[in-house]
């Protein structure tokens, strides 16, 4: 299809390569270089997007990141990318894309009805109409989820691959135009380190589009040289198509860059996006500035374009969007777009409020012959599918001053003004100020260590721009420590300007909302009406109307309208712009893809996986692992056609009867060494520790300050002044944390180091009445006889060869040792036990019958049986609370809450059926029950099937428990039913406890 | 040394991987795991000319008092983590050995000092795109100017905890626990992608 509105020469497109492309099932012809939008203009498509609420059609508005209509559903499957903005959208041979928010089609949109009833359905209209009846909501819920939103939300799995960095500079530039170029280049070249992001695939920024000269060549020649300079400065870095999209604290900016998005799918590879996270020792802002739309009734029809588009689409892309324009400007340099047109072939009349004036532009457009209707307005623009003309009207005294007449037309081109890019610098929590010459916002103090330059500061004129780039980075360079160089020269011509007229609503104030729409954030389909709406009905705090209207959300937060619509609500409530303020601009300043936020992070990269030194052992073995905070844990050891219950059967009844032997080498381990040792101890169990005897373990609750139980473990007494504790295994960071903290914070004066050793230690459970056999066929040099070696000791000695520590201690109530080697020896001194224990069927075990093992003694797992809400006196365990010293969370334990007698306390249920094993997490009820309001009375926190008792029993907290053993309970199912149980002692086996002693 | 034969590196799981990524050699990121090496943390107070004096006689080498590592003549170095911290490492002795002789020569002084060598492994990287590889995981400015030669830090490799000792222009020392080894390596090459193609 021919591109009927390209011009015949010019732009910054590869004409040598056109690229075909689809947009809404159709194919059409554009150039490399452009974008989207450029190429859909190109070929006189206008009309390509349906409005939010409204449905009403729309056009390309602008040529940038502040387009709020051209939204596109960009590609499909596992490429498939919602709400992608066709103005940035490079183009691409192949590339499909297809309009959002309008279902079948934007010609047959089912919702543009929605239009004909636009009059009853104003801002806040869903606040008020669906309250009633009450019970309709979800119907409505459910019309308005299908009907809001924009682009639809990918269903495939996306195809990319995202990652992210650090970087680290002395000074990060924000934009490669006039500014940021001169900025980078005077602070690179003296040696600092530099990063220059810039949002387009090429630098030059509003040079791309400029006629201005810089010492008297083109512009963009000045742009080339800087550019190769740049390139030969080693500490310099450019970023294109990188958008910094968030100004953080400590001067932390986060930039996301495109590196494959300008190419064809399949030709895409490696990284598709990178968030830089960028540590600047100063920042300089260029970021430039946005120009305004004006606000008249239909100012949305497709053909009304910012002035600052056409140009760029002009000069830039070589497409002339219309061939009958109208220029509606409040100031001079939307003047220039006039000369643009002009050359481009366009017939163009200029309408401005103001009344002639001298400025280098007008009087340019004067001697080229065109048209200026001075003291005039549009009020209104015509047309259904796109702009067909526009109705004037005179204009004095900042008043409408009756009809000037109709004009016809094909484009519209705008101007209302520049609102510099102040969204990084209020990120940066600055506050914009209020400039009445400027009329715009402007960056006032700098809270954080940046400074904004050229355009987005308010500095719009090409020389005054470079001026204040060179002396910013001069500045920059001597707070920084640089050496600067000779301040460079660059010449260019002066324009002279007449001063902008503010012009907010474009229309009779009282008529407002009488006619046609006039509208101010095209995304959110909010008019000028809606504003006086939200001041009418009470909200007059800018924060309320955007929330009221809906005003600045959405994929582009305002970017075009915002500071129009502050102005009109300036207008409504009688006062000045300033007063009203505008609304927070917070991160991120354009939408990131969550592929980008998620980086690498995805999968078995999301959190370490921590691996013991017998993993492989375990992994040959066939084991099913168990995530145990970061570890992975052998969980059970199936044997062919095994399945859970039967191999955690069989691995039972190996401990029981014969020998077992578990991996417990992530226990934590925590070595502690220093004269205070003992009082440290004492100040983090519950029980007494100075008369620990070396060579002698002893089991310790730890407490919060809450007093309840946070973690437990058996800590040994190495030597003299030598401890080592262990500690739960996802508990070992924290317990290291917790006892750092108070020596570093309380207690700097005790004598006491700690040392990590949990990664240097394997650490194997050898359990079962056989366990001492095993040990003694691989170890000479302990005597293992009862009297020698017994319960609760260690002993230093040396298995199979290593050197090791053995302690007897158990956790099953079995004879049971844990012998320790460091885990470069600890597959071989594994791989000695279990041939030592073959003779008695030796069974390597895993956490699921360590829990049954533990359970059937009632031992505790902290995290599982308690929840940070369980004292040691719940636990049944007062017995290990000393009476006579103090230690971490005792006086906790003397509230009036932690001594009710009601509290949930730890007891053992039996279910009367023994074939029943409970849920874990059940609800304890006194009496069975079916709906209505029940007391819970507890939960079940542990519970299985235990093979030596051949019946099922279960651990659980519940209220006032201790003194309800004996009793009937109930625990309640999720389908209803109630399974009685006894209440009992959560020790089941072996309650004497001889069985550890033998 | 003969431990060497009955001793196993963290990495262990992924040594087939490792070998398939790197058959290649290629020249702009290499890894290679410096498995055994002795690791003794060091705990006690600098403030002490005792306890320093008798450090740099046993170990016949300066303690550093600041972010940096130093070396003696005979394979073994220190490298500071923190005001009352450091890390020796040795490739001559083993840990029991060097842990004896420093406790020993102590003795009186209140210190710690505790074999962690099977605690840690040594991940060495080289070759002109390791600073990439390391910014895409570690927040810190390993910049030249800001981390030169001889400079150690503690930091972190995505959510594995690192010390991290600047060697030579284009050769880093990255020391991790044990248990984080595997998951830090597959980090580390996976950020290495774009380098290894």
């Amino acid at each position: 299809m021919a591109q009927t509105n390209r011009i015949a020469k010019g732009g910054r497109i590869n004409r040598g390569a056109p690229l075909t492309f689809q947009f809404n099932g159709k194919n059409y012809q554009g150039y490399e270089g452009d974008t989207l939008a450029s190429a859909l203009l190109a070929n006189d498509v206008h009309f390509v997007a349906r409005s939010w609420k409204y449905h009403r059609p729309r056009g390309i508005i602008t040529a940038g990141v502040e387009e709020p209509n051209a939204l596109v559903q960009l590609e499909s499957g596992e490429y498939e990318v919602p709400n992608a903005r066709s103005t940035e959208i490079e183009l691409y041979a192949g590339l499909k894309a297809k309009s959002v928010n309008a279902e079948p089609s934007i010609e047959n949109d089912r919702l543009a009805v929605n239009q004909k009833i636009s009059r009853f359905i104003p801002a806040g209209f869903y606040y008020k109409t669906f309250m009633w009846p009450q019970k309709m909501w979800p119907k409505y819920e459910e019309f308005i989820r299908d009907a809001a939103g924009l682009g639809v939300a990918p269903t495939e799995l996306d195809a990319d691959r995202y990652d992210k960095a650090f970087a680290h500079c002395d000074v990060l530039v924000v934009g490669g135009g006039p500014a940021g170029l001169a900025a980078a280049w005077v602070a690179g070249r003296a040696g600092a380190r530099v990063i220059l992001a810039d949002n387009q695939p090429e630098l030059g920024g509003s040079l791309l589009t400029s006629t201005e000269a810089i010492d008297s060549k083109p512009a963009l020649e000045w742009v080339a040289k800087l550019e190769a300079e740049l390139a030969t400065m080693p500490e310099v870095r450019i970023l294109r198509r990188s958008t910094v999209f968030g100004y953080q604290d400590h001067n932390l900016l986060t930039i996301c860059e495109r590196k494959t998005d300008h190419l064809p799918p399949r030709q895409r590879s490696g990284i598709r996006e990178r968030v830089w996270k960028v540590r600047a020792r100063k920042v300089i802002l260029a970021t430039g500035a946005h120009e305004r739309p004006l606000v008249f009734a239909n100012n949305d029809l497709p053909g009304v374009m910012t002035a600052s588009a056409v140009t760029t689409y002009v000069r830039r892309y070589g497409v002339r969007p219309g061939k009958k324009v109208v220029l509606f400007t409040n100031n001079d340099a939307a003047y220039q777009t006039a000369v643009d047109l002009s050359e481009a072939g366009a017939r163009v009349v200029v309408v401005d409020p103001r009344p002639s004036g001298r400025g280098t532009l007008p009087e340019l457009a004067r001697r080229l012959g065109i048209e200026v209707r001075n003291q005039t307005v549009v009020v209104r623009c015509g047309g259904k599918l796109r702009v067909d003309k526009v109705e004037l009207a005179r204009y004095q005294n900042g008043k409408l001053a009756g009809s000037a007449g109709t004009l016809d037309c094909d484009l519209v081109a705008m101007s209302g003004g520049y609102n510099p890019v102040v969204h990084l610098f209020a990120q940066s929590g600055g506050k914009a100020r209020w400039d009445d010459e400027k009329v715009c916002f402007v960056p006032g103090k700098s809270v954080q260590a940046e400074a904004s330059v050229g355009a987005c500061n308010g500095t719009f004129a090409l020389d005054a721009t470079l001026a204040e780039a060179v002396g910013v980075a001069n500045a920059t360079l001597e707070q920084l420590g640089f050496t600067r160089g000779a301040a460079p020269v660059w010449k260019t011509a002066h324009v002279d300007e007449s001063a902008i007229l503010p012009l907010w609503l474009v229309g009779e104030r009282d008529q407002v909302g009488r006619g046609d729409k006039q509208f101010v954030d095209f995304q959110n389909d909010v008019s000028a009406a809606d504003i006086y709406l939200a001041a009418r009905e009470g909200y007059h705090s800018v924060e309320h109307v955007k929330r009221y209207t809906a005003m600045g959300f959405g994929t582009d937060q305002g970017k075009l309208g915002n500071i129009n619509g502050m102005g009109i609500l300036a207008e409504a409530l009688n006062q000045s712009i300033p007063k009203t303020g505008t609304t927070t601009f917070r991160p991120n300043f354009t939408p990131v893809t969550f592929g980008a936020i998620a980086g690498r992070e995805l999968g078995d990269f999301l959190d370490p996986i921590r691996k013991t030194c017998i993993h492989e052992w375990h992994r040959e073995q066939g084991a099913l692992f168990e995530d145990v905070g970061q570890w992975k844990r052998p969980w059970y050891y199936p044997k062919p056609g095994e399945y859970l219950h039967a191999a955690v059967a069989r691995e039972c009844l190996a401990v029981r009867n014969s020998v077992g032997m578990l991996d417990a080498s992530t226990l934590g381990k925590i070595d502690i060494q220093g004269p205070d040792a003992a009082i440290l101890l004492n100040w983090l169990y519950t029980n007494p520790w100075s008369k620990l005897e070396v060579g002698k373990c002893r089991y310790g609750l730890m407490l919060d300050e809450n007093g309840m139980v946070f973690d437990d473990g058996v800590t040994t007494r190495l030597a003299d002044q030598h401890y080592l504790m262990t500690t739960t295994s996802g508990g070992a960071a924290r317990v290291m944390n917790w006892m750092e903290r108070w020596l570093q914070t309380e207690w700097p004066h005790l004598k006491v180091h700690l040392t990590s050793v949990t990664d240097h230690w394997a650490t194997f459970a050898v359990a079962g009445p056989n366990s001492r056999r095993v040990l003694q066929k691989v170890c000479a040099d302990i005597d293992f006889a009862a009297e020698a070696f017994p319960f609760m000791t260690f002993r230093a000695g040396t298995v199979a060869g290593v050197a090791a520590r053995v302690m007897r201690i158990s956790f099953s109530g079995e004879l049971a040792y844990e012998v320790n080697v460091p885990a470069n020896f600890g597959r071989k001194v594994w791989e000695a036990l279990m041939a030592a224990g073959a003779e008695f069927d030796i069974t390597p075990y895993g956490t699921e019958t360590m829990h049954v093992l533990r359970a059937e003694k009632g031992y505790i797992i902290v995290g599982q049986d308690t929840d940070g809400s369980v004292s040691p006196i719940d636990l049944g365990m007062e017995g290990m609370v000393s009476k006579t010293k103090d230690f971490l969370g005792k006086r906790s334990l003397f509230r009036s809450d932690t001594r009710r007698n009601d509290r949930k306390q730890l007891v053992g249920l039996k279910p009367v059926d023994p074939t029943v094993v409970l849920p874990e997490g059940g609800q304890i009820v006194a009496a069975p029950t079916s709906g209505g309001i029940t007391p819970m009375l507890g939960h079940v926190t542990s519970s299985y099937y235990s093979p030596i008792l051949a019946r099922s029993i279960a651990m659980a907290v519940m209220k006032g428990g201790q003194s309800r053993l004996g009793e009937r309970a109930y625990v309640a199912l999720r389908d209803g039913q109630c399974v009685p149980v006894e209440v009992c002692s959560p020790v089941f086996y072996d309650v004497e406890g001889k069985r550890q002693h033998v | 040394m003969s431990n060497q034969l009955i001793q196993e590196a963290p990495l262990v799981g992924i040594e087939s991987k490792l070998a398939r990524v790197f058959v290649k050699a290629p020249t702009s990121f290499g890894l290679v795991e410096r498995s055994f090496m002795t690791h003794v943390t060091l705990r006690g107070d600098p403030r002490s000319k005792t306890f320093v004096d008798v450090v740099e006689r046993t170990l016949q080498l300066t303690l550093p008092a600041g972010q940096a590592m130093t070396h003696s003549p005979h394979g073994c170095s220190a490298v500071w983590m923190g005001p009352d911290e450091w890390l020796i490492e040795s490739t001559e002795e083993t840990g029991p050995e060097l842990e004896t002789a420093l406790r020993n020569a102590l003795a009186g002084e209140h210190h710690a000092v505790v074999d962690v060598s099977s605690g840690f492994t040594v991940f060495e990287l080289t070759g002109p795109k390791v600073r990439d590889v390391l910014a895409k995981g570690c927040p810190l400015d390993l910049h030249p100017r800001v981390f030169p030669v001889g400079h150690s830090v503690q930091s972190h490799y995505f959510k594995a905890g690192i010390t991290l000792l600047r060697i030579d222009e284009e050769c880093y020392r990255l020391v991790v626990r044990r248990s984080f080894a595997e998951y830090c390596c597959l980090m580390l090459l996976d950020a290495a992608d774009e380098f290894l193609r």
